[in-house]
């Protein structure tokens, strides 16, 4: 009967260590999705540089479009900040 | 052995309590970073000296890297005039500065109250979430816009010279020739779009807990955001449009000179 009212102890003990063990990972889960403000990706350089001005060959074109798509990366990661700051306001 | 089992027990149970109350606070700290005033004030009702001390130094801090995230990329800034440059460095050095001066009054307060003041002045003095970071980020935004303007037209000219060379030749460049203007015209709005975002949120001002400016605050933000918006999908197009006129030049390449080896 003791053995017996002693497992029972046990057992609410190891549930109810579980279920604080749920709220701490509910509390840690909440703590790790707050909004953060700072930048998902820092692409800081907005150095404006292409080809030469004055070179048309498909070599020059193909390293403007590059310089482009850099910068428009950059662009996503300034605006993904923008939304950020006005999500945590 | 039944009293020694609920003698364990309830020691368990109330470690396991202790460890419970203890996180607590940790996560409280994360999720204030983004209450108001009021609620701060509210989480600090009653709080000991330390749990203040530690919840303003968390605020400040998540603020600091906020504000230092937005100081790097303003100083990469490379088409915003050199006044409104220096006013937003400007803005931000002050905040940091004020943030950083803080947080040594807030850890040195022996007085729960005056901490409690100090941490409520987080939010009232310094408008860092309300104001300077979506406006500091917003003219990165247009900031960058211009810069692949610029790029954009240096390109869409050398575009359509070659254009006009295949056109010159007898070629049928209709096509090249449409996707050039669209270029041109996504060009163009982009450039007034970013120039919009600009007007609307330079001369925004702190508000100082005025409930009219912190509305008409909001309301500048959330327009110049959907001015910037509407200005990098005018680039996103553009620059389809770029991929459309480089691939049909290639594809006449490709053609001229079959044609070439054909006729040999």
């Amino acid at each position: 009967m003791n053995n017996g009212n002693g497992s029972k102890i046990w057992i609410w003990v190891i549930v109810i260590l579980i279920i604080i063990g749920g709220v701490w990972w509910y509390l840690s889960s909440s703590s790790s999705s707050t909004p953060s403000t700072t930048p998902t990706q820092q692409t800081n350089t907005t150095s404006v540089t292409g080809a030469n001005p004055n070179d048309d060959s498909d070599a020059a074109m193909a390293q403007d479009a590059t310089a482009i798509d850099t910068q428009m990366s950059g662009l996503n990661s300034d605006n993904a900040s923008a939304d950020q700051g006005l999500a945590s306001q | 052995m039944t009293s020694t089992n609920v003698k364990l027990s309830l020691a368990t149970l109330a470690t396991a309590a202790v460890i419970l109350l203890g996180a607590l606070p940790a996560s409280a700290q994360s999720v204030t970073a983004s209450v108001s005033a009021s609620a701060q004030a509210k989480a600090n009702a009653g709080a000991p000296l330390s749990a203040v001390v530690a919840r303003g130094d968390a605020d400040i801090a998540a603020r600091l890297d906020a504000l230092n995230a937005l100081n790097a990329r303003v100083q990469a800034m490379s088409d915003v005039s050199a006044t409104q440059k220096a006013t937003l460095n400007s803005e931000l050095q002050t905040n940091i500065s004020g943030l950083t001066g803080l947080q040594a009054q807030i850890d040195a307060n022996t007085d729960v109250t005056s901490a409690r003041t100090e941490d409520q002045s987080i939010f009232t003095a310094y408008r860092i979430y309300a104001l300077v970071i979506p406006q500091g980020w917003i003219l990165a935004a247009a900031d960058r816009i211009d810069g692949i303007n610029q790029l954009m037209t240096a390109l869409s000219v050398k575009l359509q010279t070659r254009v006009s060379a295949e056109q010159t030749s007898g070629v049928d460049v209709s096509a090249l020739t449409a996707a050039v203007a669209d270029m041109n015209a996504k060009i163009a709005d982009a450039n007034t779009q970013a120039a919009a975002a600009q007007t609307r949120v330079s001369n925004l001002v702190p508000d100082q807990g005025n409930g009219a400016v912190i509305a008409s605050n909001h309301a500048a933000l959330v327009a110049a955001r959907a001015d910037t918006k509407v200005g990098t999908q005018d680039l996103v197009t553009a620059r389809k449009d770029i991929t459309t006129v480089m691939v049909g030049l290639k594809a006449l390449e490709t053609t001229t000179s079959a044609s070439t080896t054909t006729s040999y």
